[in-house]
């Protein structure tokens, strides 16, 4: 009996913690090493701005913009806007959140934009609230942005 | 009820337990809690900008807890004075636009963005943990894509900037230039 007692109070402590939810905010600025570049564009940094909630059963939902900063051509300069939607996450470390989904595209150059491209974003912070982000986009892994302005969070919320 | 019935029960009761808080629904999805979050950046007017307007990132997450206590996060960032806050929500509300044209209409953000009214909005608040920065806007959730239809309204937002001065976003209303809000009010 106190074995099945013991199971039963496991369960519930389980089901408890399954409720617990994590908050991902930023808004920040970051730059990208030297040679980045995505579907052939050079990008030296990225803006976001995002607010996500991921639960410990691996839901989630929010929103991701980004614009990754291309290369300045008479004045002008090339932006990529990332328009993502959230739909999973987890949380690996206490400052570092994974979040999924699917992305819209434009490359900023005209194009039509692309649909439906699947993400990947991990946000690590750091103890000045900034940190790293790092993005897949379809099947290209950009190295991690360094955060250098503005800020990010990655809290517990309860239930 | 003999010793085997009676541990069978209580496994079962565990199993039903189990089903009940791991079933179909999930912690985002199950019940009816109003909550908010969403991200992406706004123009807004500063005379330091190239052409007047700078781009102020934001992010925020809303809900409550099962106390009915606001819980949740928010960030500001703006590109050009360097203006940044970040902290914890204690405001949040949640309401409809209103027609402004109604007495009882206090809301502003229906008189800058007509075809705002009727839409899910959310006033969102808070100070910084050490208390050097406040931030207070209300977030409308205009539809999809963000990007023109959502709308930031009532903005002011005051913080460390750049060159160690404490500078102030004051805006009325903008629309999204990127970025998404979502809203669950019901």
């Amino acid at each position: 009996m106190k074995r099945i007692t013991f199971f039963l109070i496991a369960f519930l402590a389980i089901g408890g913690s399954a409720y617990a939810v994590t908050s991902a905010t930023t808004a920040a600025e970051g730059i990208y090493p030297p040679g980045t570049s995505f579907n052939g564009v050079p990008i030296t940094g990225l803006n976001i701005g995002s607010g996500s909630l991921v639960a410990a059963d691996g839901t989630a939902e929010g929103h991701l913009g980004i614009e990754l900063l291309g290369p300045t051509i008479l004045g002008n300069q090339q932006i990529i806007s990332v328009e993502a939607t959230v739909s999973g996450g987890s949380r690996a470390a206490a400052n570092v959140t994974t979040v999924s989904g699917t992305c819209t595209i434009d490359m900023g150059n005209g194009t039509p934009p692309l649909t439906g491209v699947p993400f990947v974003a991990t946000i690590t912070t750091d103890s000045q609230n900034q940190g790293t982000v790092g993005l897949v986009l379809g099947a290209t892994v950009l190295p991690a942005a360094t955060i250098n302005d503005g800020s990010m969070t990655i809290a517990d919320l309860a239930d | 009820m003999g010793r085997t019935q009676l541990r069978l029960a209580v496994w079962a009761l565990a199993i039903l337990t189990s089903f009940a808080i791991f079933g179909e629904h999930t912690a985002l999805a199950s019940g009816n809690n109003p909550k908010v979050e969403g991200g992406g950046w706004f123009p807004t007017p500063n005379p330091d900008a190239r052409n007047g307007t700078a781009k102020a990132n934001f992010g925020i997450t809303g809900k409550f807890d099962k106390n009915g206590m606001t819980e949740g996060n928010f960030e500001y960032h703006n590109e050009t004075s360097g203006l940044k806050a970040h902290g914890k929500l204690t405001v949040l509300a949640f309401h409809t636009v209103c027609d402004p044209a109604l007495s009882t209409c206090t809301d502003a953000c229906g008189f800058f963005a007509p075809q705002l009214i009727g839409k899910p909005a959310a006033t969102v608040g808070g100070h910084c943990d050490n208390a050097s920065c406040s931030f207070s806007m209300d977030v409308i959730d205009g539809g999809d894509p963000g990007k023109f239809n959502d709308y930031v309204c009532n903005v002011m937002v005051t913080g460390p900037a750049k060159n160690n001065t404490v500078s102030t976003d004051a805006d009325p209303a903008e629309p999204l230039g990127g970025g998404n809000i979502k809203i669950k009010n019901n």
